[in-house]
């Protein structure tokens, strides 16, 4: 068993965190949190650079866990143009391909996955928005909430209901790729977030918005199964950005230990901080060790959905956990400094991409099938 | 809980959900405006502690907790200020100027002081410098910067009531408690009185109405939170039940709930209580306040991330309340202390 990354992975890493040093200033990241705004501006530095691509599955976890580490507003909004971008990958025809990944891909473009609706939440086979097809083109009918990339993406990867569900709810729903610009569908930017707030969230409505039938991904009636694997690796990357979470309020600590260090007053490092910074520290590797395996299987084709799950779960946790700690112990400096984004960022990580209690439930029923480690 | 405190609880709810329950995002947003401080003033909520001769109302110790901790539950950022008013700014306006309370007490006239500086009882990490008749330098993260009288340490042992020359140059939007607003204070005034050996006169006094007023605000703080959370639930559906039907849900809920009651079993019999279990419930009610807006979000999911439904200022409040109204390294050695007779757990 090696531990150890390739040589072009590190590079990766090593180039992520050159541009977030670079690029990501505290200055920065709070002047976006402040106006609750898109930065425009570092995720073109960011895709001009190259360094978001899917396509490459390994670097993309090491980049994102160190944008993360920087401002995980800033550094989920510089990667995350191409959010759903693998359902396409996985089950668009190579004309919808064409036409839409590939401009998102050169950073030309924005896209958007569209799944939740108001009061859905969890419940993702209980959408109601329907598409209905009439003389070759779905008719969409509904809305979709907290939609990232909401107000400023060209296109979305759009679940919704294409036939009565029959005895399983899941049933019925299908994938289709609707333009944002589009007569009847109208967007609302959602404000006054906790946290994460350089990314932007909105709601879509929908109202007869006509949509090509050759906009369907994949089959009609599969969209469940497509939305859900994508999660699956979506949720390796949200372990990633909570990763990424954790190292920057871990970094926040060593920082302000320094300080006291420097500035004569060691003694204010008692053990009982020293344990708190060790249990933060070994919760950061725990999280790395179960994310890296997770993705492991998952960009091998072989998908254990179960460690996805533990890895989203745990890590999202420690992320919160890093920074509540971190916050404890820095007390004022924490509290007035750049910390205080780290916390109110980390909270989403256990909300989105299905929640904990989500996967502690496929965990479950994973080993309660008979699962085995 | 005593028939007065009763009966306090019961105003400050109606008083609440007239004057609060509506304005919470407001306050949030824009800060506790002059209309609010006024009806606080004339409702005598400002001055509840000080003495009817100075204006204030005069209630006792275990009213003026469940005051606040009702308070919390609408606005923490309300309740704050009560207890910054009533028990650091009282304490030096009574040795400073008593006219000035009796406007103080009207909400005619605000006051603040770095709130950390004074419930800590350590050395304070800023200070003003005083000399040739004049006070004079910056103060930073100061709550209601925009305020009338300012009261701030000039050395370890003196403090100085100002009472002009002050100036807010620069404000900031906190993490917790934003109705109070945040920013850097210049001073440069002559017009201030100083307390010499503040420690000695006051710090007792402070720490006896700061150590259960915070516990309040964080029982206030849980309750306002779990309120809005036992209703979510109930309402709201998944799979085609309510949230309340998922047994990790409501065993939590429940769970919290419990010991909710216990700790204010505890804040209502405070006034029999010794400072050592004052120190303790303040430990204890600001931990749990964390642990019950953590969980008040997550059961609203993507809701509860948003302010309109009025949780998620729970979460951020229970952090600053264990940060600027507190010093819990300090508070943890002060009650090793309590315990072991002598100085310990400073390694």
């Amino acid at each position: 068993m090696d531990f150890e990354f390739s040589e072009e992975i590190n590079r990766a890493r090593d180039r992520a965190r050159e541009f977030a040093l670079s690029a990501i200033t505290p200055e920065i990241a709070r002047k976006y949190d402040l106006e609750e705004k898109f930065p425009e501006e570092v995720w073109k530095k960011a895709m001009a650079s190259k360094m978001v691509d899917f396509s490459n599955p390994w670097s993309m976890l090491v980049t994102i866990e160190e944008l993360c580490r920087a401002d995980p507003g800033i550094g989920i909004a510089a990667t995350v143009s191409l959010f759903g971008s693998e359902v396409l990958m996985l089950f668009a025809s190579d004309q919808l391909k064409e036409k839409y990944l590939k401009p998102v891909q050169e950073g030309r473009a924005i896209m958007g996955l569209a799944v939740t609706e108001p009061g859905g939440g969890s419940d993702v086979a209980g959408l109601k928005t329907e598409a209905k097809l009439k003389d070759g083109k779905y008719v969409i009918n509904g809305s979709k909430m907290f939609i990232t990339n909401g107000q400023i993406a060209d296109f979305f990867v759009m679940l919704l209901r294409t036939s009565r569900p029959d005895s399983k709810r899941h049933h019925g729903l299908s994938v289709l790729v609707v333009e944002g610009n589009l007569k009847g569908f109208s967007r609302n930017k959602l404000t006054g977030k906790l946290g994460v707030r350089a990314t932007n969230t909105a709601e879509l409505i929908l109202n007869n918005v006509e949509v090509p039938a050759s906009n369907l991904v994949g089959e009609e009636g599969k969209g469940f199964y497509y939305i859900m694997t994508f999660f699956n690796i979506s949720r390796a990357y949200v372990a990633a950005q909570s990763i990424g979470i954790a190292q920057g309020a871990l970094d926040h600590v060593l920082g302000y230990l320094k300080n006291l260090k420097e500035s004569g007053r060691e003694s204010e490092i008692t053990e009982d901080i020293q344990f708190t910074l060790s249990d933060i520290a070994t919760r950061i590797e725990a999280s790395r060790l179960l994310t890296y395996k997770a993705a492991s299987y998952l960009f091998n084709f072989q998908p254990k959905q179960e460690i996805t799950s533990m890895a989203k779960a745990y890590a999202s946790e420690t992320a919160v956990f890093a920074c509540e700690k971190a916050m404890e112990i820095t007390g004022d400096t924490g509290l007035y400094g750049d910390l205080e984004r780290f916390l109110r960022d980390s909270k989403i990580m256990e909300i989105w991409e299905g929640t904990s209690e989500i996967e502690k439930l496929v965990i479950a029923r994973t080993f309660l099938k008979g699962g085995q480690m | 809980m005593s028939e007065s405190s009763d009966l306090i609880r019961g105003a400050v709810e109606e008083f609440c959900q007239k004057n609060i329950s509506n304005r919470a995002l407001e306050i949030e947003r824009n800060g506790i405006d002059d209309g609010i401080l006024q009806a606080l003033g004339t409702q005598g909520f400002l001055g509840a502690l000080f003495d009817p001769q100075d204006g204030g109302s005069g209630i006792d110790r275990s009213s003026f907790f469940a005051m606040l901790e009702v308070f919390a539950s609408y606005s923490p950022s309300v309740a704050a200020k009560l207890l910054i008013t009533n028990s650091i700014a009282g304490q030096f306006l009574l040795s400073a100027s008593r006219e000035k309370i009796q406007d103080v007490a009207q909400g005619n006239l605000k006051v603040t002081c770095l709130t950390g500086s004074f419930a800590s009882a350590r050395p304070p990490a800023q200070r003003l410098s005083e000399s040739s008749g004049r006070i004079k330098g910056v103060l930073k993260n100061v709550p209601s910067p925009g305020s009338d009288i300012l009261i701030a340490p000039v050395s370890e042992e003196s403090a100085a009531v100002i009472f002009s020359g002050l100036r807010m140059v620069e404000e900031r939007k906190p993490l917790s408690f934003r109705g109070l607003r945040n920013g850097d204070v210049s001073v440069d005034s002559d017009d201030f009185h100083i307390i010499e050996g503040w420690k000695k006169k006051t710090l007792d006094k402070i720490l006896s109405t700061m150590d259960p007023g915070v516990s309040a605000i964080a029982l206030g703080i849980s309750r306002g939170a779990l309120r809005k959370v036992s209703e979510y639930v109930t309402v709201r559906k998944t799979f085609d039940h309510s949230l309340k039907d998922y047994s990790p849900v409501s065993r939590k809920i429940s769970e919290l709930l419990a010991d909710m009651d216990i700790m204010e079993f505890y804040l209502d019999n405070m006034e029999s209580m010794d400072d050592e279990k004052a120190l303790k419930l303040k430990l204890r009610s600001t931990e749990f306040a964390r642990t019950s807006t953590k969980a008040a979000i997550q059961y609203h999911g993507g809701y509860g991330y948003f302010e309109d439904f009025g949780v998620e200022k729970f979460y951020r409040d229970s952090y600053g309340l264990s940060i600027m109204m507190m010093d819990r390294e300090y508070d943890n050695l002060r009650l090793s202390e309590k315990i072991f007779g002598s100085r310990s757990g400073f390694l």
